[in-house]
């Protein structure tokens, strides 16, 4: 019975592993790209500086007004890493640019449209932009990923192409179902949590489930051939573990300036069409597949395999739930919501705009 | 001891800013975005005006002092997207009001919350008359927040025209959800959508 067990961990783990490695985003294609997202990825020393603002203790205020007594320099000249593609430049091509060139994709086109209307001045150079503008943008929106594939995020605007939504009623449903789930269960759960436990208590919580996944973070950071940000990752378990106390606290941060870096395994692959599941909530295909490849790597799934009967596995799943959603979860997913006119499209939006951000990364 | 690790963060800050020179000479987008921000964050932090019966008034005297740092009708515009020139003027300075209203609603409704979370700049970049100016919100929850700001020299005047959240723009946000109901029907459903989301 256990070895049976046993055996379809490993067969699963190396369907995992082969995937990973051969799968459509293989590993040799990753490897140019992250050589350059490393850079990034490694805590800047704008971010260190950051950070020692805010421990200084001082208003934050006070430091900044203090730097501000320098003269302002031309900032153009300090793009920090020589990152070519800025998007600055691009935002300012368009305004400055005769509409004729035909190569302008739709995103530009918006710019034109959207500046030149604002420049009175300009009263006929300015109509006649923002005419073929539009009309430049008509066709990126038509024409969809086409034309912008995100590769450059301009100043000047910054629109997405469309989510793909195949299964929208399926989907508008989940997502009434979820919402329900939220405002009938989860919400009071958290409400009562909150009353009896700290926010310090529940921070701690969550930096213990946090420090036990290192394995999800370290072997997708692998796997895109991230080995700088695979080393922090496991610098910050190491650190965290003892020094941390097994994880309830997070010394890796608040003393050594390591970030952690949320890497997963729906890099590098189409994203497919988006899917609301239920009580999981906003995914894609691609995440989906990555959601359960992360589930395997995931000691905690191994923890509940062996040792958990069904019911404790779900209560203990149910908790981190809980306690995550008390923390700040519920309060994002009722920013994005509540204030939104179809609060549907708002959160799939800001859901595929959120992992865009964190690919890239 | 405290003193000791003060002068050394001290020193650190220095030679660091000293690297990254987008600190030490920020540019006049993001000094303008800070002085603003700090004074949004003195009215959350006023005494006078904590607790959830003062809400009102405190979202009121925060709207007065940011508000105008905002172009909302740049937004406006960009939010609407392709669809913003099929408007008719008055068509346009209603949507403007329209989109005005429910961007204070969320915007400074989502300050409610507030629970001494700091702001930090971490970069700006300028170009032309675009700037982008990157900030991070220092929760103390052990998470850091990283929200962009758009900025836009409208006749001298910095302006914001879009807020990135996480990587979430609110425009794009907005542009998402109006595409999709325009798609489907007319503006003046639109309209109607919209008054009775700020009505609620």
């Amino acid at each position: 019975m256990r070895t049976s067990a046993v055996l379809k961990c490993v067969v699963l783990t190396f369907a995992f592993l082969f995937w990973a490695c051969f799968g459509e985003g293989t590993f040799p294609a990753a490897w140019g790209d992250s050589v350059a997202v490393e850079r990034d990825v490694v805590p800047s020393d704008e971010d260190v500086s950051g950070k020692a603002v805010e421990k200084e203790a001082t208003s934050v205020g006070v430091v900044i007004d203090a730097a501000f007594g320098k003269e302002p320099s031309p900032i153009s000249s300090n793009s920090p890493n020589g990152e070519s593609e800025d998007g600055g430049g691009v935002a300012d091509k368009a305004v400055t640019e005769t509409p004729l060139e035909g190569e302008n994709t739709g995103k530009v086109g918006m710019v034109v449209a959207s500046s030149a209307a604002s420049e009175q001045s300009l009263a006929v150079e300015g109509k006649a932009s923002s005419a073929a503008g539009d009309k430049q943008a008509v066709a990126g929106v038509a024409a969809s990923e086409g034309s912008n594939n995100g590769e450059e995020p301009t100043f000047g605007d910054t629109e997405s192409p469309p989510v793909k939504d195949s299964l929208p009623s399926f989907n508008r449903t989940m997502y009434n179902v979820n919402d329900k789930i939220y405002y009938y269960g989860l919400k009071p759960a958290y409400k009562g949590y909150n009353f009896i436990v700290p926010e310090k208590a529940r921070v701690s919580v969550r930096n213990f489930f946090t420090n036990l996944k290192m394995p999800v973070r370290f072997f997708n950071c692998l796997f895109q051939a991230k080995f700088a940000t695979a080393g922090i990752e496991m610098s910050r378990f190491l650190i965290n573990s003892t020094i941390g106390l097994a994880g309830f606290f997070d010394p890796a941060k608040s003393q050594f300036n390591m970030e952690m870096h949320d890497a997963d395994f729906g890099h590098k692959v189409s994203s497919g069409t988006y899917i609301n599941w239920p009580i999981i909530g906003p995914s894609t295909v691609r995440d989906t597949v990555g959601y359960v490849g992360d589930l395997a790597l995931n000691p905690t799934t191994w923890v509940s395999f062996f040792f958990l009967t069904p019911i404790e596995s779900i209560g203990r799943g149910a908790y981190e739930t809980v306690n995550d959603t008390s923390i700040d979860k519920g309060a994002t997913y009722e920013s994005i919501t509540v204030g939104a006119v179809d609060p549907y499209v708002a959160l799939q939006d800001a859901y595929v705009q959120n992992r865009n951000k964190k690919i890239k990364e | 001891m405290k003193h000791r690790k003060i002068a050394f963060i001290a020193l650190l800050v220095f030679v660091f800013s000293s690297y990254t020179s987008s600190f030490l000479w920020a540019g006049e987008a993001a000094n303008l975005l800070m002085t603003t921000v700090d004074k949004g964050l003195a009215v959350l932090k006023d005494p006078a005006l904590k607790g959830n019966d003062k809400i009102q008034e405190r979202r009121q005297k925060l709207w007065e002092e940011i508000s105008f740092i905002f172009h909302f009708e740049e937004m406006a515009k960009r939010s609407l997207g392709v669809y913003w020139k099929d408007r008719s003027a008055e068509e346009k300075k209603g949507f403007v009001e329209l989109f005005t209203e429910i961007l204070k609603e969320s915007y400074v409704g989502k300050t409610d919350t507030y629970s001494g979370e700091k702001v930090a700049l971490v970069s700006d970049k300028m170009d032309g008359k675009y700037a982008c100016v990157q900030t991070k919100l220092v929760t103390n929850k052990g998470t850091d927040v990283s929200v962009e700001y758009r900025m836009l020299n409208n006749q001298g005047d910095w302006k914001i025209y879009d807020v990135i959240i996480e990587g979430v723009s609110l425009v794009n946000n907005y542009r998402s959800q109006f595409n999709s109901i325009l798609t489907k029907s007319s503006y003046a459903d639109l309209v109607v959508r919209i008054k009775e989301k700020s009505n609620n």
